[in-house]
């Protein structure tokens, strides 16, 4: 196990891949920004001064404390306290978890559900692929945050409820790249091959077409990331997404929009700034990948 | 070509099609809009008033039935808030989101081009890589989050410019413009940078790619080697084939402008239809939800056609079948 890492490890040294990685340092910073965010997040229950969430662990009496360098800061409040006296930065790190949470898995359901559909629109052809680009064409004449404002607005909020509408809103852009990479190797001898020695056609399809059909999804996928952590903070700024209850940059921005006039600037900057990081790194990361993965889809 | 219009506009009434049966459908799950509208201490028999002087006693399948006989005369409903037409309360808001809209995508056109031609042609220098990563920046920021930090900038801060509302209009033929007075402008400026804002980031990455490529064209190489001078070349062979692409994406973008001024009219109090929509969806007000829908999908479809026909026009190439 041990040197099987060791050789995978120094072959990926060695690849083009690694060599472009350490020549750029806009990505390095972008990955090591990344990381840290999401180390924080993620233990946000550890790291965050207080948990904004635990009732009994913040006070009226702590309401609107401006960061701690001015006049009237608290030590316990780093970035300031919003109105409820929770503080922004713990407040923050618990959004951000609830960000990133429904970044990835918005992303991996319609990952999911797009590469299935462009597998089988691609791989089977006929009257199954009319439908499902016919279909896909039609969702295509509407941007993904007006789907998703109407759905969320009928539906109501919630942190599952916005997973699903995200993640099923954006199947179209994976089935059609999938798609049209299948027609591409469709025509393959090695299909051929696997089809003539009796592989069944499902088989065919995780098996030998998946993987070769990977690698713009990867890009896609990046990229789709940051978009779902920008729909989802706005959706959450218009009151559609993430309930009231639970932590969330959209939210908290919404919040301080509403005080925006009374000189409360730290209730937008901070959690804008975060937000702001996340999406940044994540795109430059996404940028990078598809330069160095396909030329072509340059 | 008539075949092709036809073909399409088939198309177009399939998709209003299936719109109205899934947004009708939608509407059932979003709760009930007679308790909006009526106090919470109304009698029963007044509940039962409402009901049926809105037709929501009837069963649902009844309630589409009419719906589309309706809609087929131009008709698609009163509004159960605001007691007028929907779709008038609808086309009224339109021309304020239009303006809104055509400025933003006028802004980014000016920035945009002339940014990505100068990154394309010298992408070494300083600029150009300043430019690049504000593009960057610029796709990585949420619209919501560009109105609020301009308001917080250039109202808050400097107290430049007005924050909310359209200013004074001045009427020109049926339509209200806040273009023809300086108030106007000075209103319409902040929202309509937010709304250009990601259309201007994007755009910037499209031209420079589209230009890095042409310019590497044989025609470009031939050019070159006649003698013709640079400026000729980047602007007449090179820019001229790189707009096709371009003029689709503006295109289609004027549409995302459209259904994204949402956000940007609810930040700044701008009276369109998007503030109209975000309002009516808060109320139930069912009427209003579908006739925006149907107006926006009418919008998209139409802008669609129009690019497609477009493309036909400035490339030869393109075959539609």
């Amino acid at each position: 196990m041990k040197n099987k890492f060791r050789a995978w490890f120094s072959a990926f040294k060695d690849s083009d891949i690694a060599y472009d990685y350490f020549q750029n340092k806009t990505v390095i910073g972008a990955t090591i920004l990344l990381l840290l965010i999401t180390f924080v997040s993620v233990f946000a229950p550890l790291i965050s001064p207080h948990n904004p969430y635990d009732l009994s662990a913040i006070s009226l009496m702590d309401s609107m404390r401006p960061p701690i360098w001015m006049d009237g800061g608290l030590s316990k409040f780093l970035l300031g306290s919003d109105i409820q006296g929770r503080g922004v930065l713990s407040t923050i790190l618990y959004g951000t978890r609830v960000s990133l949470l429904v970044g990835l898995a918005a992303v991996l359901l319609g990952g999911v559900v797009g590469i299935a559909l462009g597998l089988i629109a691609g791989f089977l052809g006929g009257k199954i692929d009319t439908l499902i680009m016919r279909i896909a064409d039609i969702q295509l004449s509407f941007p993904i945050t007006l789907i998703a404002i109407t759905v969320m607005a009928f539906w109501g909020r919630g942190i599952f409820k916005l997973i699903i509408v995200i993640g099923l809103a954006s199947w179209v852009t994976y089935a059609r790249t999938v798609r049209g990479s299948v027609l591409t190797i469709k025509g393959s001898e090695f299909i051929e091959a696997a089809t003539l020695i009796g592989v069944s056609k499902f088989k065919i399809m995780l098996r030998h077409v998946l993987p070769n059909v990977l690698t713009p999804v990867i890009v896609i996928a990046t990229v789709q990331i940051a978009q779902v952590i920008m729909l989802e903070a706005t959706l959450s700024f218009l009151g559609l997404g993430v309930p009231l209850t639970e932590p969330s940059l959209g939210l908290m921005i919404s919040d301080g929009y509403k005080m925006l006039f009374s000189g409360y600037w730290w209730l937008v900057v901070f959690p804008g700034a975060m937000l702001i990081m996340i999406v940044l790194s994540i795109n430059i990361l996404g940028d990078w990948l598809r330069d160095s993965l396909n030329p072509k889809l340059k | 070509m008539l075949e092709y219009i036809t073909k399409r506009l088939g198309q177009i009434i399939l998709v209003l099609f299936v719109i109205t049966i899934i947004v009708f459908m939608m509407m059932q799950f979003a709760g009930d809009p007679i308790s909006n509208l009526l106090p919470p201490d109304a009698q029963p028999w007044q509940v039962e008033e409402m009901k049926a002087a809105l037709g929501l006693d009837q069963p649902i399948y009844m309630q589409y039935i009419n719906f589309l006989k309706n809609a087929l005369r131009g008709n698609l409903g009163i509004s159960f808030y605001h007691q007028l037409p929907a779709l008038a309360l609808v086309l009224e808001r339109l021309p304020a989101t239009l303006e809104l809209s055509f400025v933003a995508m006028c802004i980014s056109i000016i920035i945009a081009i002339p940014a990505g031609v100068f990154v394309a042609v010298k992408s070494d220098s300083f600029i150009s890589k300043g430019i690049m990563m504000g593009s960057l920046v610029g796709i990585s920021l949420p619209t919501f989050l560009i109105g609020i930090l301009l308001i917080l900038f250039f109202s808050v801060n400097l107290a430049w410019l007005p924050s909310s509302g359209r200013g004074e209009v001045i009427g020109l033929l049926n339509f209200d413009t806040s273009l023809l007075t300086l108030d106007g402008w000075k209103h319409i400026l902040m929202p309509a940078l937010t709304l250009g804002f990601y259309m201007v980031a994007m755009l910037i990455r499209l031209v420079k790619a589209g230009m890095v490529e042409v310019l590497q064209a044989d025609y470009v190489n031939f050019a070159r080697a006649k003698g013709v001078p640079n400026r000729i070349i980047t602007f007449k062979h090179a820019l001229r084939n790189t707009m096709i692409p371009v003029v689709t994406v503006i295109g289609l973008q004027l549409g995302r402008l459209i259904a994204f001024s949402m956000i940007t009219e609810k930040i700044f109090a701008w009276p369109g239809i998007g503030k109209l929509i975000l309002d009516s969806i808060q109320r139930l007000d069912r009427p209003v939800v579908m006739a925006y829908l149907l107006v926006v999908a009418v919008i998209f479809a139409g802008i669609n056609l129009f690019v497609d026909l477009l493309y036909l026009v400035i490339d030869p190439r393109v075959d539609l079948n």
